[in-house]
């Protein structure tokens, strides 16, 4: 699926998010801005994929999500001292999101349905 | 008087003391009328029996013919004794003394008679009034149906029972009548000794009112209140209870199928919130993926665009690109659109269910009405509308950013849909207390009358010609009272509405939105 069979690349991005279509259209908007991009359906899955293929320079995580959620991904993610400080931007359609989104300590958040400057800009900027 | 708290038995013992009483006034008066006659002899003269003869009167009317008789013989006796020595026999202008005292004795027996059957015909008009009295009331009691009312003795025991006791409890007066009261209520009852516990409570208190489950005689239980209340005696002795009971069932079911179906709304509006909620949430993953699809078509059809206008457009005079960047641009609009009225629904199941909490943050008004004004350039030009902004220094506070962001954008959404392509202005100022946000057009106008409406839940001042859900305004107000400020409007048909947001620039306390059910009428904006 991705082009990135490692974490390598300065510019490494992994996008978690159960539905896929928004999996192919982040990962195809990035990869055309000349990012490295991998994509996780759960929580469980984006760990084996950091553990296998070492850290990303972004996470971009959704919250709902099966398995895993966003929630208990970035509990275990704190909890392991290699993925720990990789940044990771939530974005959620959670409408009273400040309640949920602060506990997790993310580098920033997005609301869906996110904005294509918004998504770049952030990328962009935890990328360079 | 009948209804008189009085121990039964006492009556005799209190005609007793009449009768004594009756015959001391006789003797009394007898004596009074002895003492008058020696004073007054000589005044008197012919006529000294006059006195004794009134006396007679006034004991046999009071006291009946025995207290008459009495009256008689001592002044009989008396006055005789007292002016000894007249003349007999008497002469024929001045009648002698025992021609005086033969007519007096005659005469007082006469008027003894007369006086007591007085007196007994006066007794009777008074007993039948009474037993008058006694009948209504027991006709009354016996009368009342709906209620049970019963007395019991100091013990408990029952000593008396009307049709109403009959018809909720089962029992008949012949059953009933003698048994304790206890046997009326549930073994479980008797055993905590509740009974006793009640009869104790109405002797202490006054007065033991309760509700509960009781059984009547075929076993059937019945919802109960009970009101038992303590009879005493003119020296405030116990001498037993009445006790009134009302059979509630059908009061009590009523209740209850209220409340069930009071609960099973509550359920059903909290359903409906939460599908609200739940189809907002997923419509948005759709969007996203529509949204970002659409901007990444627009860029590249504007990277496209840039490429062509270098080429002069030589090759391809009559591209399509701009057709197709303006279609996409149109598909944004509504993609945005979308989202707004979306996370309107979530933000009024948020409010409702309670779970719209504030994260504060200092946030500038002026910096975010700009990005908002910004953001809405698209729907401020399909509207014809220009807007003049003002402000341009920045306003901070402490307050929720995506809050803010929403007063704004529901303001402005407002402020274009009813404004008929009239200009509309802005402006971020701050206040002695905090800040303030006006926005004002010149469109269509608020009546009097729909100016508070507006602010309420699904309510609009218009409808048919105009979209949306009426729910904008309502989110406005939610949010600025739960940061402790207010929002007003002011309007005329026809001369547009100028908004007016005053917020302090620090919220107290924990900043979260209560459920606004005050309003569960569900009117709301």
């Amino acid at each position: 699926m991705s082009m990135c069979a490692e974490h390598v690349s300065s510019k490494a991005v992994l996008v978690v998010d159960d539905d896929a279509d928004i999996r192919s259209t982040v990962r195809e908007i990035l990869e055309d801005e000349g990012y490295c991009v991998t994509d996780a359906a759960n929580g469980v899955e984006a760990l084996r994929q950091l553990r296998e293929r070492g850290a990303p320079n972004l996470i971009l995580l959704d919250l709902s999500m099966p398995v895993m959620s966003g929630s208990e991904f970035r509990f275990e993610q704190r909890k392991d001292p290699s993925l720990a400080s990789i940044p990771v931007v939530v974005i959620s359609a959670v409408g009273s999101l400040d309640l949920k989104v602060a506990p997790l300590e993310a580098a920033a958040f997005l609301r869906k349905p996110v904005q294509l400057d918004e998504l770049l800009g952030v990328v962009e900027r935890y990328c360079r | 008087m009948a209804f008189k708290n009085r121990r039964p038995f006492d009556i005799f013992s209190q005609l007793d003391q009449a009768v004594i009483t009756r015959y001391c006034v006789a003797s009394a008066l007898a004596a009074a009328v002895l003492l008058l006659t020696s004073l007054l002899s000589n005044a008197l003269d012919g006529a000294r029996y006059s006195p004794a003869l009134i006396a007679v009167m006034v004991s046999s009317l009071y006291g009946g013919f025995g207290p008459g008789l009495v009256t008689t013989l001592i002044t009989g006796v008396g006055i005789p004794t007292l002016f000894p020595g007249e003349p007999l026999p008497a002469e024929p202008d001045r009648p002698g003394h025992f021609y005086q005292l033969t007519l007096f004795e005659t005469a007082a027996l006469l008027v003894s008679v007369v006086g007591s059957l007085a007196r007994t015909a006066r007794k009777k008009r008074e007993e039948g009034s009474l037993h008058t009295m006694e009948d209504r009331f027991r006709t009354l009691v016996g009368s009342v149906r709906d209620f049970g009312i019963f007395m019991l003795d100091e013990s408990g025991r029952i000593i008396t029972w009307n049709p109403g006791a009959e018809r909720i409890l089962g029992y008949e007066a012949s059953e009933a009548i003698g048994r304790h009261f206890s046997s009326l209520r549930p073994a479980e009852d008797i055993a905590r000794g509740l009974p006793e516990r009640a009869l104790a409570v109405a002797a202490r208190e006054g007065r033991y009112e309760e509700e509960g489950l009781r059984i009547r005689k075929d076993g059937s239980s019945y919802w109960a209140h009970i009101v038992i209340t303590p009879l005493r005696d003119d020296e405030g002795r116990l001498y037993g209870f009445s006790k009134i009971i009302r059979d509630m069932s059908g009061q009590r079911k009523a209740e209850e199928e209220r409340s069930r179906l009071v609960s099973k709304l509550k359920e059903a509006l909290r359903a409906r919130d939460e599908f609200l909620s739940i189809a907002s949430h997923e419509f948005k993953t759709p969007l996203t993926t529509l949204q970002l699809q659409v901007q990444s078509l627009q860029r590249a059809g504007r990277e496209s665009a840039a490429t062509e206008e270098a080429l002069k457009e030589k090759e391809s005079p009559h591209s399509a690109i701009p057709r197709i960047t303006s279609k996409l641009a149109m598909i944004e609009r509504q993609v945005g659109r979308m989202t707004e009225l979306i996370n309107n629904l979530l933000d009024v199941t948020g409010i409702m269910a309670g779970r719209f909490r504030l994260k504060i943050e200092e946030v500038d008004l002026a910096a975010v009405t700009r990005d908002i004004v910004a953001r809405l350039r698209g729907p401020l030009k399909d509207a014809g509308c220009d807007l003049v902004l003002s402000a341009d220094a920045p306003v901070v506070g402490r307050w929720s950013r995506l809050r803010v962001e929403g007063i704004v954008t529901n303001l402005l959404l407002n402020a274009i849909k009813y404004g008929s392509g009239k200009p509309i202005e802005v402006t971020v100022s701050a206040t002695p207390t905090g800040a303030r946000l006006v926005v004002c057009d010149h469109g269509i106008g608020i009546a009097d009358g729909d100016q508070a409406r507006i602010f309420e839940r699904y309510e609009r001042a218009v409808s048919e010609q105009y979209s949306g859900i009426g729910v904008g305004l309502w989110v406005v107000r939610q949010t600025v009272e739960a940061f402790g400020g207010s929002v007003r409007v002011k309007s005329a048909i026809g001369a547009g509405a100028t908004f007016t947001v005053d917020l302090p620039l620090e919220v107290s306390g924990n900043c979260s939105l209560p459920p606004p059910l005050s309003s569960d009428t569900n009117r709301a904006a």
